[in-house]
């Protein structure tokens, strides 16, 4: 930070500065005065751009530093383990995001503001050569001579200088060479000393006594060094505090016994008697009354004017310093005991010696440019640093002048007024002198203390300060690139403009007397214009400055904008305000709207171009994935975007956005681009997902928490979900139509990697699982990869609610009305769910192998368990084996993980007893091996579902119910089993409507004898037989049986057998001897219909089965024509029995199971046989 | 045991107001809107068909044929297995751009090999009167022979016409030009409705194969 560069460089050769731009600068400030420069703010050092701190990385290692960074401010808490930043650990091919890319430009914004030279020119030469003034008609040695005169005969002051030292000051200041300066010296000191005047000022009095009728008095004082000579002031009427500033000169001749006195007196007109009388009306008080009346008296005795003294003072001359006093004295009586308070009066007096006060104020003004131009050369003041303080030297010199010139006050301010303006064209000065000497000149000249002529001085002076600091506004910019005070000088400029602003337009006449060019709005013009120039001026010295060798044109373009927005920024924080304030100009509008018009003149082709050839990415997809496009001018683009946008925002404190080339519709020039990035952004995401997923160590990021059971990869994968966020939200695209375009598009991204990390993640943890051995066990890595993926899915969640969505819809709603905003919703909608289902999917697939691993484990165990006599001990050991798996399951996955494999292993293990019995039924195990099974089953359910199974879905249970079935079936004897099949027949059969009975139909009447113990069966007839024979007809008999037969041992009752008919008439009665305990032990009455045949076997028609228990009872009195007939459909076996047939068929060891599987297949095959013919 | 489910995005184009969003709706659910707005950049709907005995998920994505909107659709043609170009039967205008719409997919759509990708055409609002019709039904098919055979529908999404044949042609033409099952990764996804039917018909055949 170092303002040592400035102006140090002072070349010893004189030669004018080269013409340039800024030279020109002083064409348009009109000087008369040598060509040079008026503004050299160059300081390089750029110390308050407020950009982040960046650690100062140069670019090849910036990769590393934004990953750290990112991660600190990212949305995941801070307990990462170092294996998180695995991902990128030689700093090669780091993942540049776009939140990266912020950083960066930031970073860049802040180095290009830092290096960026205004062009601006320091000036040639030494500071006198430029300033030296034109003596106009004075010659420098004369000039010179007076003041050795002046300093010869100097008068005394309280800090007498050493007069030697003085002389020589004097001689250095005008450059005298030693001849000359003592042949002038000599002369000055041969003249005779001037003669003294005492220059005196009675400014004003106060605490006066009232001496008049109306308790006041009309003072006026009388002033004397010898009483031949008495001054009078004006009168003030009636007034006890009066105030005259007027100036008295006094020649006087010796210091040593003159003195100066003041007298104040009450001034007394003569008046007549009755004038007094008629006064004698207005008197107010008693006291007023007495005064009057005294006065009255007076005035009738003696008849001659009698002025009432009010007080007096006595100085003597020799108290009086050179430099004069200006205080107030207290008031004496004549006799000089002060006993009474006689008030106090305020005079200010110098001595000075007696000359031509126009020849001398012009002696002053040229010693005082001489000087102020000898001071900033020999002191080597810096441009705007000089504030009014004159070296010692100078001082007393100037002092010894005015004094002996007997200037007065408005003299010096002019002097200064029409000095400092001027060396303020050639070398800036302290701005903060100005306001106070305009407003002190403009009250003297409310005095009318300064001539026309000098007025007109002051104005001429006035313009060309007015363009000097319009020149000065016009270079502002370069104020806050360079770190200087220039705001400070700028303010004060602009409050000397503000003041003159000001008091032309409420003097308006001024201008027109002195035929000054000067107009308020000539002055706004000047600073309006002033500023619009100094934009383009920044701009074009922007833009005309050296880019790097390496730069690219967006490069470049960005390096305009961000020092367009710095500048633009400074001039918000730092002028605006002033400008308005001061002079109700608009500097950040004017400034603004200058730069929105270059800059999107140079920004929108360049922009248009690029997007116009902006080419998809191609994503190779051989090697995973892969892009060959330059992703550099996306991301540069995007850069470019971001200071465009900055540029837009500030339009904010615009007072309206009317008419902005920017603002408003820069985005549509990067339309094309957006996708570009987002297709970038979606690229880096699925090649980090893919390195972090390889880097990953499969060990938990943390000890403790949420971390604890999530490994590397899945931290750095919601991180980079976080990135694209960011990303938008940088991005934060201005047009709603297209946000919502793009969210989805993001959405659909986010999905894309969710379900490839997904993918990726599981493929990793199967490599590990497909190398265990036959005894499977759960991985620590499995978990962990499960629960990375859950970690991955959930974190796309918060991201999406980051990204905005809900105020999208909004404002589309707004916009386009509230069903295509529902519609939009709908389908983001579709978005999410599809990526949630797939991620279900994903995590759904990887259990589902932990359930296909765990089977043949499950299975072999099984296995041997079931050779064991005791259940118990033959289960144990696959119950430990669960019980491990499971509990380290609950431990490391969430409560949704578990309570999804938990119901995955159980289905696998039911899945294992199923197989279990499937080849077990091939080895025609005998029942009691099945019944072992249930128990297994019975214990393996308990294991799993102590509390039963209507807690869990049942869905997940069909398993478990088809197991137990097919137990049943296999555990039960082959009576048992025939029962089962005739009951299920029965069951279907009640299934069957009557007009659906393809196979015919038969009518029946039955009852329960109870007294005689006996059941009588009725059967009518059979309607709608199929034909069997080859006459169409058939030959009908039923046969009735009870069944199970080891339960009912009767001997088989049949019908006649009916010719030729399909509706044969039997009615025929069978009694049947059963005791009520036999009808109570759920028989089923069997009537099979079949078509005699002579010759071969009796076809098979039909069957009807009755439950006994449906049978009511009677008495013998009991009619069976009084009974309800009863029609049944007739049946065939269906496929859906034929599992349980399958059961006897196996039992091969069991020949009634045999005889009657096969009886069964025969009716089967016979009712195919027939229809097919 | 059945096929995986298979996964297709398929992608609409076609001027605006040639009725892609129609078609897609009526296709989805059956629904036609006389008072359909513009299409804001995409829209997505899913849709499982069978054709030929297998089932495939049909991701459809409908764009907005609206100039304005080119750079809020493109991005969203990277991973399409089957492009629809559509245009209005009676507006010349929408046909004479169908080859532009074809130019813009292949740019964007980052396809292995373009020559080969499946296209087909499709000529909306056949219900309207035969002397509003700009474009002969010769002239759309001759079109389509001269530039790679494309199969051509004519529909109505208002009358319901020929939507499903249309999506089956789409669904069979890919299949004839990118029978591959296996896909170069580009996110695609399975739903859920497919996961389950895919463990439904797991169970039946463990249940029933006991011999």
């Amino acid at each position: 930070m170092s303002d040592t560069e400035t102006t140090e460089n002072l070349p010893t050769a004189s030669e004018n500065s080269p013409e340039d731009d800024f030279s020109k600068t002083s064409d348009l400030s009109g000087s008369q005065e040598q060509e040079s420069n008026t503004c050299e703010i160059t300081e390089t050092s750029m110390g308050n751009v407020p950009a982040k701190e960046v650690t100062g990385n140069e670019e090849d290692e910036e990769g590393e530093v934004k990953m750290e960074e990112v991660r600190a401010d990212g949305a995941e808490p801070g307990n990462l383990s170092s294996d998180c930043l695995s991902v990128n650990p030689d700093g090669e091919d780091f993942f540049e995001t776009f939140s990266s890319i912020k950083i960066k430009y930031e970073d860049r914004s802040t180095k290009t503001i830092r290096e960026f030279k205004y062009s601006a020119d320091v000036p040639d030469g030494p500071i006198a050569d430029q300033l030296w003034p034109t003596l106009g008609g004075w010659n420098v040695d004369d000039l010179y001579g007076e003041v050795l005169y002046a300093l010869v005969h100097a008068l005394k002051t309280k800090d007498q200088l050493e007069s030697d030292s003085m002389v020589a000051y004097l001689q250095q200041a005008f450059h005298i060479d030693n001849d000359k300066h003592k042949k002038l010296l000599d002369l000055a000191r041969e003249k005779q000393a001037p003669p003294l005047v005492l220059n005196l000022e009675v400014i004003e009095a106060k605490g006066l006594k009232g001496k008049d009728v109306n308790g006041l008095s009309d003072p006026f004082c009388t002033l004397y060094v010898s009483p031949k000579q008495k001054h009078n002031t004006s009168m003030k009427p009636a007034t006890l505090n009066p105030t005259w500033r007027e100036y008295f000169s006094f020649p006087v001749t010796s210091h040593q016994d003159e003195v100066l006195s003041i007298e104040v007196w009450d001034y007394d007109p003569e008046e007549s008697l009755s004038d007094k009388m008629k006064r004698f009306n207005e008197v107010k008080s008693t006291r007023g009354l007495r005064i009057l009346m005294k006065e009255i008296a007076l005035t009738a005795s003696t008849g001659k004017q009698t002025h009432e003294f009010l007080g007096c003072l006595k100085i003597p001359i020799k108290n009086i310093p050179a430099d004069g006093f200006d205080k107030w004295f207290n008031l004496e009586s004549k006799n000089g005991n002060g006993n009474k308070k006689k008030g106090e009066i305020h005079l200010r007096m110098v001595m000075g010696a007696e000359k031509d006060k126009k020849v001398a104020a012009q002696e002053y003004r040229h010693v005082l440019h001489l000087l102020l131009v000898h001071e900033l050369d020999e002191e080597n003041i810096q441009t705007h640093a000089w504030d009014g303080q004159f070296s010692k030297h100078s001082e007393y010199i100037l002092n010894q002048l005015r004094w002996q010139g007997g200037l007065l006050p408005h003299d010096i301010d002019m002097a200064k007024w029409l000095v400092y303006t001027r060396v303020q064209c050639e070398h800036p000065l302290n701005a903060k002198l100005f306001p106070p000497i305009f407003s002190a000149v403009l009250e003297h000249h409310r005095k009318e203390a300064i001539s026309d002529d000098e007025m007109r001085k002051f104005w001429f002076a006035s313009e060309k300060l007015l363009d000097n600091f319009s020149s000065f506004v016009r270079n502002i910019h370069q104020c806050f690139l360079s770190n200087s005070t220039a705001t400070t000088q700028a303010y004060h400029m602009l409050k000397t403009l503000g003041l003159l602003k000001d008091h032309i337009s409420k003097a308006p006449k001024i201008k027109k007397d002195l035929e000054s060019k000067i107009t308020a709005e000539l002055i706004t013009e000047k600073t309006e214009n002033a500023i619009s120039r100094g934009a383009e001026d920044l701009f074009n010295s922007i833009v005309k400055s050296d880019p790097d060798a390496n730069e690219t044109e967006v490069e470049t373009m960005i390096k305009i904008g961000q020092l367009l927005i710095a500048d633009l920024r400074k001039g918000l924080e730092m002028l605006d305000n002033v400008f308005k304030e001061l002079l109700g100009i608009d500097y950040f509008e004017t400034t603004y709207r200058v730069y929105d018009e270059k800059y999107g003149e140079l920004v929108k082709p360049l922009v248009m171009k690029i997007c116009q050839n902006l080419k998809p990415l191609e994503i190779r997809h051989d090697d995973g994935l892969f892009y060959d496009t330059d992703l550099s001018i996306g991301t540069s683009l995007f850069e470019l975007y971001l200071a465009v946008k900055q540029f837009a925002d500030l339009s904010v404190n615009l007072k309206s956005k009317t008419d902005l080339s920017i603002e408003g519709c820069f985005h549509t020039w990067f339309h094309s681009s957006v996708a570009h990035w987002l297709d970038i952004a979606w690229c880096k995401a699925m090649q980090r997902i893919k390195k972090a997923v390889q880097l990953d160590k499969l060990r938990p990021v943390s000890d403790i928490g949420d971390d604890s059971q999530i490994t590397s990869s899945a931290v750095d994968t919601t991180l980079i979900f976080h990135q694209i966020q960011i990303f938008w939200n940088q991005l934060s695209w201005p047009e709603v139509e297209g946000s919502y375009a793009f969210i989805f598009k993001i959405l659909d991204d986010l999905c894309k990697c969710v379900i490839y990390y997904a993918d990726i993640m599981s493929h990793r943890v199967e490599e590990i699982e497909n190398k265990q051995g036959e005894m499977y066990q759960i991985s620590d890595e499995l978990c962990y990869a499960i629960n990375n993926i859950e970690h991955v899915a959930r974190g796309m969640v918060p991201i999406s609610e980051r990204l905005e969505m809900e105020k999208i819809l909004n404002q589309l709603a707004e916009m386009n009305g509230k069903e295509s905003a529902s519609h939009c919703r709908k389908t983001l909608a579709v978005v999410m769910d599809n990526a949630n289902e797939n991620v279900m999917n994903k995590t759904y697939e990887i259990l589902s192998k932990v359930g296909l691993h765990m089977e043949p484990v499950i299975y072999r165990m099984l296995l041997e368990g079931v050779e064991v006599e005791n259940e118990d001990e033959g289960v144990s050991k696959l119950c430990k084996y669960l019980d491990k798996n499971l509990i380290k399951l609950r431990d490391k996955l969430t409560q949704d993980g578990f309570d999804k494999v938990f119901i995955i292993i159980w289905e696998n293990a039911s899945r294992a007893l199923r197989n279990l019995i499937r080849t077990n039924v091939e080895k025609r195990r005998p029942p009691s091996f099945f019944q072992r099974i249930h128990n297994m089953l019975q214990i393996l359910f308990n294991f799993f579902y102590p509390d039963g199974i209507s807690e869990v879905d049942s869905v997940h249970n069909a398993d478990v119910r088809e197991v137990q079935d097919l137990i049943r079936l296999h555990g039960a004897s082959t009576a048992d089993l025939i029962l089962k099949y005739t009951q299920e027949r029965l069951r279907l059969q009640g299934k069957i409507k009557m007009r659906n009975a393809d196979n015919g139909q038969l009518t029946l009447r039955a009852t329960y004898c109870e007294d005689q113990k006996s059941l009588r069966v009725e059967i009518l007839n059979c309607r709608g037989l199929k034909p069997h024979d080859s006459n169409g007809m058939c030959d009908p008999f039923v046969k009735l049986q009870i069944v199970p037969q080891e339960l009912y041992p009767i001997v088989a009752k049949k019908t006649k057998v009916k010719k030729k008919t399909l509706f044969p008439l039997f009615d025929e009665i069978f009694p049947i001897p059963l005791s009520p305990e036999q009808m109570a032990m759920g028989g089923i009455l069997h009537f099979s219909v079949k078509d005699h045949d002579l010759f071969g076997r009796n076809d098979f028609l039909g069957e009807v089965f009755l439950s006994l228990e449906s049978i009511p009872f009677t008495t013998s009195y009991a009619k069976l024509q009084d009974l309800p007939q009863i029609n049944l459909p007739l049946t065939m076996p269906t496929e859906e029995v034929s599992s349980m047939l399958q059961t006897l068929e196996s039992r091969q060891w069991d020949q009634e199971a045999a005889k009657f599987a096969k009886k069964e297949r025969n009716k089967q095959a016979g009712t195919t046989g027939n229809t097919s013919s | 045991m059945q096929g995986k489910h298979v996964l297709l995005k398929v992608v609409l184009l076609g001027n605006g107001g040639t009725g892609k969003s129609c078609l897609m709706n009526r296709f989805v659910s059956n629904r036609f809107d006389t008072h359909s707005f513009h299409t804001i950049g995409v829209e997505f709907l899913n849709k499982d068909i069978e054709v030929n005995g297998r089932s495939y998920t049909l991701q459809i994505w409908d764009t907005a044929g609206q100039e304005r909107f080119k750079s809020l659709r493109t991005p969203f043609y990277r991973g399409t297995d089957i492009c629809i170009l559509t245009y209005a039967l009676d507006d010349k205008a929408s046909f004479q751009s169908l080859l532009n719409w074809r130019d813009e997919f292949l740019y964007y759509a980052d396809v292995p090999n373009k020559s080969s990708f499946p296209f087909i055409v499709i000529g909306n609002k056949v219900d309207i009167e035969p002397e509003s019709r700009e474009v002969a039904y010769e002239t759309a098919l001759d079109w389509c022979a001269a530039n790679g055979n494309l199969p051509y529908v004519e529909t109505s999404a208002k009358e319901a016409t020929n939507i499903q044949e249309a999506f089956t042609s789409a669904v069979e033409r890919w299949v004839k030009l990118d029978a591959k099952i296996e896909k170069p990764y580009t996110g695609q996804t399975v739903n859920l409705s497919a996961r389950q039917q895919m463990a439904e018909s797991e169970h039946r055949s463990c249940c029933f194969e006991l011999s």
